[in-house]
């Protein structure tokens, strides 16, 4: 019996001879057992060497092999060409950044982005010392009663636990169609993240947060089109956490309007 | 080697190019025949305030067969817009709450007060159209 073949299309662009991308065709070995990545170290073995791609882990964990599959992005590590099998396969780098060659994208935007929401525990000392830079007396006395030592029981780890399995991988990014439209949307994972830190009892910088999270390009650039949460290995539901805090935000402009001390 | 990143352009018709901002875009236009169907609603009370004919006028302009594909249409829209609705409203609750009451729950209830509700408006319009005909 002869071997079974696939077809992979692969979106190939290379910045030192290409005006933009094209895709390339390859017809490998179909091999059941193989994940799209399997497929992809093939090509690069024995088709094409100058192929280029993220990977590391193989185990869905180090969110480095995010792609776009026939339209949907996903992990290459935990795509396998069974599911596709005999039809296509299409592979395009993640939507929304900028393609540094073939499927390897140009993601500093996004990690200014996970900067900017200062992901950290930010403990009452930090937040106090902010407070008192920027001369929010009322913010401090509040913090003094705060200083304790941090514990945290399981309730309290289990409220954030769920925002903080992310990893990164930025699947979430390729699935926004926002922030296709507007780039400097802070975005799904960034702002989940954020909220993850907001709801650590541990942590005393929400206040700091908001101005990114409550900016315009923050959450109020949502429109709950929902597919981040969609296509999220890892189940975080960005799209709940972004959303919780448009709740949040709402509410707390309405407790400043009522509290003339803290000012708007 | 330089570098020399290539940014794909937004085309214009993105949303026609995946089934999720398919149903997204579907989704979010359920309001536009909410609020168009209000404007029809609106008019109706307006020509009931002004005479016997002219709400006779509404009444004959909501029996032409496009208005009532129109009310169908409005129909399934408002449907979609309201499952879709309790669909998302408890991601969008305090994560605190969402730890007491599972989500699935809170969709439950709300489904069961829509019904509920839609049911008491139905029964008492029918209720009316009996005994005001008899009155």
């Amino acid at each position: 019996m002869t071997q079974q073949t696939i077809t992979i299309e692969i979106l190939r662009y290379n910045p030192e001879a290409d005006s933009k991308p094209t895709f390339g065709t390859f017809e490998i070995p179909y091999n059941a057992d193989w994940s799209l990545l399997d497929a992809l170290e093939y090509i690069k073995d024995e088709k094409s060497s100058s192929l280029a791609y993220r990977w590391s882990c193989r185990m869905a964990v180090c969110g480095s092999c995010g792609m776009v599959v026939n339209g949907r992005p996903q992990l290459g590590c935990e795509t396998f060409l069974r599911d596709f099998f005999p039809g296509k396969v299409t592979v395009e780098p993640l939507k929304n950044f900028p393609i540094e060659k073939d499927l390897v994208v140009d993601s500093s935007s996004f990690i200014e982005k996970l900067e900017s929401v200062k992901p950290y525990v930010i403990d009452a000392v930090d937040a106090m010392t902010a407070a008192r830079q920027e001369k929010k007396e009322i913010a401090c006395k509040e913090l003094e009663t705060d200083l304790k030592v941090n514990k945290q029981t399981p309730a309290e780890l289990g409220l954030f636990k769920q925002f903080s399995m992310c990893i990164n991988c930025m699947l979430c990014y390729s699935a926004c169609p926002q922030l296709g439209l507007n780039p400097m949307f802070t975005g799904p994972a960034a702002l989940a993240l954020g909220h993850r830190y907001n709801l650590d009892n541990r942590d005393h910088g929400s206040d700091e947060r908001a101005d990114v999270i409550q900016a315009k390009d923050g959450v109020w650039s949502c429109t709950f089109v929902g597919y981040c949460s969609e296509v999220c290995p890892k189940n975080v539901d960005p799209a709940a956490a972004i959303n919780q805090n448009k709740a949040q935000g709402a509410q707390d402009w309405v407790f400043s309007l009522l509290k003339p001390g803290k000012g708007a | 080697m330089s570098r020399r990143p290539y940014v794909r352009p937004v085309p214009r018709t993105w949303f026609m190019d995946h089934p999720a901002y398919r149903f997204y875009m579907l989704r979010e236009a359920s309001c536009v025949f909410d609020g168009l169907y209000a404007l029809n609603l609106f008019y109706g009370l307006v020509q009931l305030a002004s005479g016997a004919d002219a709400w006779q006028s509404w009444l004959d302009f909501q029996a032409n067969p496009l208005m009532v594909v129109f009310a169908v249409i409005t129909f399934g829209m408002t449907l979609l817009h309201s499952l879709t609705f309790i669909d998302m409203a408890p991601r969008v609750m305090p994560q605190q709450v969402r730890k007491m009451i599972a989500d699935s729950k809170v969709r439950f209830a709300m489904r069961g007060a829509l019904v509920a509700v839609t049911v008491v408006i139905v029964a008492i319009a029918i209720i009316n159209g009996v005994t005001g005909g008899a009155a």
